[in-house]
């Protein structure tokens, strides 16, 4: 016995010397590892010479304000230029105005705006600039004109649950003046136009939705370089000033973007703080070019330090913040000053030198405003060189399956070098290109290029230097270059485009300015204010009555299955509108699962309103009763023409209308237009023009993507029916009682359908078409709000290098092309059992209205980052909605196709048999006429079992009472009549 | 008489206050529980079954309506789903089990350190459940280039388009199976790798005196028979596991249906007729017969190996 304790004793000390050992490795490696590491500087000429090897060689030119600057040998202008005679002029979207200027030397110059909005426009203006009718750079294609924002007051209301919440910023009004930049504000100085000697034309083409009023334009030169620190030191003598004085940052008097939110921080070391209630407490935004503006009230005159307490989460990387005081900034030091990163903590910061030593900023007796903007200048050249390895090698992969063809054969003896003898020259400036990024970014990261940021750099360089092992042989190795297989999981492209994406944002959160002697307070909450917070905040969500669902007697009952994002502000916008405008109490709460809707109606415990209901749920709900039918209010129909008749058809039931339509979707057309221009393919506008191309795309080892081609087994009528409706055939005879997919009509749809997999083989299961979107694979394909939100801000580096287009379609008899889709939004239900009917009525009346449908998409996207697209079902609101005004025309006029499936009590059954028939013929590569007789037997027994179930017919098939099916025909007409009955 | 009624009330006291009030006292929570979780539910459900329900107005009686129309007239029930499941759990159940048994053999004689690491490896899959199965195994049969199966295929040049696995009526139920399969080694697992470890060693000790050659015939003579019980638990666990799993087909497939009713069984079809058609009657019903399926089957394990005497 005795030996075995020591036995066990030996056992235990060598297990824990191993556990000591192991450790201690670990800590050591990740001490070496995490060991800083910087590169050497790459010569001018060297760089030059690779960006320009890489620029020209690319299929499609346009030239970059970078590239244009460093290239133009003018000089910039010294005199201002003479606009002759020009009036007011009011511009709408897609309209124009053309200026002449006189000049008077040859030179850049920079340009000057006076401008005022005209309509409810929340977004910044865009416009086109010509110059002589030439834009010489791409980013005249993209000048911004900012608004001005302020808040209305600074006592925020609050909510019914205490909280405070952010006033709708209110636009200034009047005139504003600018210089040009353009989106992304690439540079600190405004843009450079290049203007001749003598008369030049200047045309202003306004490309955003609502009006813009252009007042008056200068042509003016660039403004004096900045001086330096000492300079400005010798310039101002004063004493330093003793006070300490400090701003908060909500109370800024203007921002130019409303993507600068207003912000609830829950941690005690930002202020003001309050355990239980919200307090709105930092200011945040994400872009280059936001400007937020104070006033600081100096008490006398002298030097004053400044210094801010912030958040920078960017991961390992500086942000830059140019301070202006009194418009103007007052030295270069402190423009584009680097802000470092806090990660998720906060930090506090005096603006100083790189010694530490802090700048002394001369203030007068009186009041001055300080103004933070987000600068993206010092990675302007090498986002600019990120993105160009991307686009090359993009077209280079296309280059060498020219060659080779969409496989390469592994076994023959490859000589690339041959057919593109730039290989090893492209590789190499990649190369350089890259070096160069790194050298010029190490700095601004606290660990060098083994920081997180820069470590997708890291891992090209390792991929080139592969490739450049075996040139003859790279096309076999096209997958490192744009591939995304899990295999080769770093691709070229996706290292640099995850990275251009990543380094353009500049996060900044601002809690408190400091000025004076700046005494600043705790950066983080100490441990035990943490505890102690995170224990309040537990012993308040007791307390607290958001997380309770009962409404009271008179409040008037809501559910809604959306993100409890939108819950929140759903009620904060009827609280603050509803309820005063016409007294009703709203309580709004969340229904994670619809579910619970069937199981409340047969409790009967439902709410008044439910809200964010799928197309299927209103159907379900009502054919089994439960549901009021809308068209019983007078003004339905009249309210109804506010939106696409298409949208209605899923929720009509018989003679009634169960739901109203609260969102969108669309189908359109997406693709890349660098990739189809250098393949030489048109974008199709019919199914026919597609078949036509997909050989051509095949070559390159690229295909289509059809929105039938999910992961998901199961075919909804969105992907089956539009072939059909597009073929003019019909899913059921107009009594309901009958499937009419055996008709000749439908059969050709569903034919075709199945088809455009079996025979043009594009590929039948997709898991992420964003993704294959983004590395060229599928460069076309149907999208939805979905993807299209997924390709627009998920993939900032493809920005320009994608257009829509509208969903293909089938050319019918007359020469005309159906172009019909299916894609149903949310929807909005009144119950059968409540017992505030006009209430509820009143109250979608109000939220389905244009302005709250606006505000709504416009604060959605303000508060939770620009990911959170809103797309309205009220027509006129989508035209003010937060997308880019094509994309919303292009939306619009293919809203005018939705046609949905109308329901019938067995339509789930229908439904079904389409999946199975597109399976049949599209896997299985079986008859269309075969796989449809297979079905429909079943089909009709299932529909009339139902209609006998529902009381619509007896067991012998006679009608007992009629069932009618209403097509968009039908819905049309009533809003037709409505309209006339006025 | 007297002395009798003195008894009398002595036992009258004790089941006040001592043996039968314990009992009950004891017994309570799982009288309680059982009646109102388990007993109640399956009585509310045989009574749904005569019934028509959608869900939201009352029941309406219909007699025997639902099991005529069962056997009578669901073709997709005949055609598709019995065949599938008795298919489905005819391999899964035994097949498990004995894939179990062989598994728990093979862990029992290795050292106990290596033994707990793999037994608890082995046991995972059948705790992480659906979620490991979407990632996983969408994964590996993706149906597309970059799907696993479909790369290695694709690569070695047996194939030259992906196939789609998942979606394609003819492959769906072997994967099915496999993934089943892979995730079978639950609790009875358990129980089986506890039965072998504790069968006496004395007795293989006697059973090599008495003329056993190899580890097979020990297998055969001495650790099945002295591990009934375990066996018997593992045979009832997998059986009814195997009727009882409904998610593995629409997990794969994303959806319930499964496309062509591929890789329908009785559960999905109970959960279709409750969920996406609204009748809840007609799915109470399918679910009695699923039961009464279940019972037969773990009656018929119980008659393998159960002890005659």
């Amino acid at each position: 016995m005795k030996g075995k304790g020591i036995k066990v004793k030996k056992r235990i000390v060598w297990a824990l010397i191993i556990i000591c050992v192991l450790l201690s490795a670990v800590f050591i490696y990740s001490r070496i590892a995490g060991k800083k590491e910087y590169v050497e500087a790459v010569s001018e000429s060297e760089r030059k010479a690779a960006f320009e090897l890489l620029s020209k060689s690319l299929n499609i030119q346009g030239k970059r304000y970078p590239e244009f600057i460093e290239n133009i040998d003018v000089p910039c202008g010294t005199d201002e230029g003479n606009i002759s005679a020009f009036n007011e002029c009011k511009l709408d979207y897609n309209n124009e105005t053309v200026i002449s200027a006189s000049i008077p030397s040859e030179g850049l110059y920079e340009m000057e705006v006076t401008y005022s909005s005209e309509g409810a426009s929340l977004t910044d203006y865009l416009v086109e600039i010509y110059i002589n009718d030439r834009q010489e750079y791409e980013e005249m294609k993209s000048i911004i004109l900012p608004l001005s924002w302020s808040d209305e007051t600074k006592d925020f209301p609050v909510d019914s649950y205490g909280d405070e919440i952010a006033v709708a910023p209110v636009k200034y009004a009047g005139l504003l003046t600018t210089r040009l930049y353009n989106t992304t504000y690439y540079t600190v100085d405004p843009l450079l136009f290049h203007f001749e000697e003598g008369e030049n034309t200047i045309k202003i083409k306004n490309i955003s939705n609502d009006g813009l009023v252009i007042s008056s334009v200068k042509v003016l030169p660039k403004e004096d370089t900045l001086i330096g620190y000492e300079e400005y030191t010798a310039k101002h003598s004063g004493s330093e000033i003793n006070g300490e004085y400090s701003v908060n940052a909500v109370d800024y008097v203007k921002k130019n973007s409303v993507a600068a939110i207003l912000k609830s921080e829950r941690n005690p070391s930002v202020t003001p703080y309050n355990a239980e209630y919200k307090k709105l407490n930092a200011v945040s935004g994400a872009d280059a070019g936001i400007e937020i503006e104070y006033e600081l009230n100096a008490p006398e005159d002298g030097l004053y330090k400044i210094g801010f307490h912030y958040r920078n989460e960017k991961e390992d990387f500086s942000s830059f913040e140019s301070i202006r005081i009194d418009g103007q900034i007052p030295f270069k030091e402190v423009a584009c000053y680097e802000v470092k990163t806090t990660d998720n903590k906060w930090g506090n910061e005096t603006l100083s030198d790189e010694n530490g030593n802090p700048y002394l900023f001369y203030l007068t007796k009186g009041v001055h405003s300080l103004s933070f903007k987000s600068e993206s200048e010092p990675i302007t050249r090498s986002w600019r060189e990120g993105r160009l390895i991307a686009e090359h090698v993009t077209q280079f992969a296309l280059d060498i399956k020219k060659v080779t063809g969409a496989q390469a054969d592994k076994n023959r003896t490859w000589k690339m070098t041959k057919y593109i003898p730039e290989i090893e020259d492209y590789l190499n400036a990649y190369e350089v290109l890259i070096r160069d990024i790194q050298y010029n970014l190490q700095n601004y990261t606290p660990n060098g290029v083994k920081s997180a940021k820069l470590s997708e750099l890291k891992r090209a360089l390792a991929i080139i230097k592969q490739l450049k092992e075996y040139p003859d042989e790279i096309a076999l190795y096209t997958e490192n270059l744009t591939g995304n297989s899990v295999s080769a999981n770093n691709s070229l492209l996706k290292l640099l485009g995850d990275f251009s994406s990543n380094i353009a944002k500049q996060p900044f959160e601002l809690d408190m300015i400091y000025y004076g002697n700046v005494k600043m307070g705790r950066e983080n909450p100490s441990v035990f204010q943490s505890i102690g917070n995170s224990l309040s905040a537990l012993f308040y969500s007791f307390t607290s009555p958001k997380y309770k669902q009962d409404a009271k007697e008179d409040e008037l009952e809501i559910w809604v299955n959306r993100a409890v994002t939108h819950v929140d502000l759903l009620q904060k916008m009827a609280d603050s509108q509803f309820t005063p405008e016409t007294g009703i109490k709203v309580k709004i709460s969340l229904i994670p699962d619809v579910n619970k809707l069937t199981l409340a109606a047969a409790a009967n415990e439902t709410p008044d309103l439910a809200l964010g209901l799928q197309s299927h749920m209103p159907f379900d709900l009502s054919c089994r009763g439960a549901l009021y039918d809308l068209s019983k209010f007078d003004d339905f129909w009249t309210f109804a023409g506010d939106f696409a008749p298409g949208a209605f058809i899923p929720f009509v039931f018989n003679e009634g209308v169960y739901a109203v339509p609260e969102t969108s979707d669309f189908n359109l057309l997406i693709y890349r237009t660098d990739i189809l221009q250098s393949i030489g393919v048109e974008a199709p506008s019919t199914w026919q023009e597609l078949t036509d191309t997909l050989p051509e795309l095949q070559r390159y080892g690229m295909n289509f993507y059809h929105n039938i081609a999910t992961n998901i087994g199961y075919k909804w009528f969105y992907q089956t029916a539009p072939m059909i409706f597009q073929h003019k055939g019909k899913l059921y005879s107009e009594d309901g009682l009958d499937a009419m997919i055996s008709e000749p009509d439908s059969v050709a749809g569903i034919k075709y359908l199945g088809e455009l997999f079996s025979i043009y083989s594009i590929p039948s299961q997709i898991p992420q078409f964003n993704d294959s979107f983004r590395y060229g694979i599928l460069p076309i394909g149907i999208t939805n709000l979905e993807n299209y939100n997924l390709i627009k801000n998920g993939a900032p580096e493809l920005e320009g290098q994608w257009e829509l287009a509208l969903y293909p379609g089938t050319v019918q008899a007359d020469g005309s092309i159906d172009r019909s889709y299916v894609a149903a939004g949310s929807g909005g239900v009144i119950f059968e059992a409540s017992d505030k009917k006009d209430e509820a009525w009143r109250f979608i009346k109000w939220w389905l209205s244009r302005p709250v449908q606006v505000e709504y998409a416009h604060t959605i996207q303000a508060t939770y980052g620009k990911e959170n697209i809103w797309l309205p079902s009220n027509l006129a609101a989508i035209e003010d909605c937060t997308l880019p005004a094509e994309d919303k025309h292009l939306i619009l006029e293919q809203l005018a196709y939705l046609q949905d499936v109308p329901r019938t009590p067995g339509q789930y059954l229908l439904e079904r048999a389409l999946s199975d028939i597109w399976n049949k013929i599209a896997l299985d590569g079986s008859s269309a006429q075969v796989a449809v007789d297979k079905q429909i037997m079943e089909v009709q027994r299932e529909m009339r079992k139902k209609m006998k179930d529902f009381g619509f017919i007896d067991s012998d098939g006679n009608i007992l009472k009629p069932y009618k099916i209403h097509d968009k025909e039908w819905i049309v007409e009533q809003i037709e009549n409505a309209r006339k009955g006025e | 008489m007297a002395k009798k009624k003195t008894e009398q009330v002595r036992d009258k006291a004790l089941v006040l206050n001592g043996d039968f009030g314990t009992s009950m006292v004891l017994l309570a929570p799982y009288v309680i529980l059982f009646t109102l979780f388990i007993a109640v539910p399956v009585c509310i459900a045989v009574g749904l079954s005569f019934t028509y329900f959608d869900a939201i107005n009352t029941p309406d009686f219909v007699g025997l309506d639902n099991y005529i129309s069962l056997f009578t007239q669901d073709n997709i029930f005949m055609k598709y789903i019995l065949p599938n499941t008795l298919k489905y759990a005819i391999i899964v159940g035994p097949g498990g089990c004995i894939l179990s048994f062989i598994l728990a053999w093979m862990v029992t004689q290795l050292p106990r350190i290596p033994r707990t690491v793999l037994s608890l490896a082995i046991y995972t899959p059948s705790m992480v459940g659906p979620l490991m199965v979407q990632f996983v195994w969408r994964t590996i049969f993706a149906g597309e280039q970059r799907g696993i199966v479909n790369a290695f295929l694709l690569q070695h040049g047996w194939i030259d388009q992906p196939i789609a696995f998942l979606m394609d009526a003819r492959y769906l139920p072997t994967i099915m199976i496999i993934v089943s399969l892979w995730s079978a080694m639950g609790i009875g697992f358990l129980s089986m790798i506890a039965g072998i470890l504790n069968v006496n060693t004395e007795l293989y000790e006697a059973a090599y005196v008495d003329g056993i050659k190899n580890r097979f015939q020990e297998v055969i003579y001495i650790t099945i028979p002295s591990m009934k019980p375990q066996m018997l638990f593992g045979a009832v666990m997998a059986i009814v596991n195997a009727f009882n799993i409904g998610w593995i087909g629409p997990t794969l497939s994303g959806m319930n249906p499964t496309p062509n009713y591929s890789g329908q069984l009785i559960l999905n079809h109970i959960e279709d007729y409750a969920f996406s058609r609204f009748e809840m009657g007609y799915a109470a019903a399918v679910s009695v017969v699923l039961l009464i399926m279940v019972w037969l089957f773990s009656k018929l394990a119980g008659a393998l190996f159960t002890e005659k005497n």
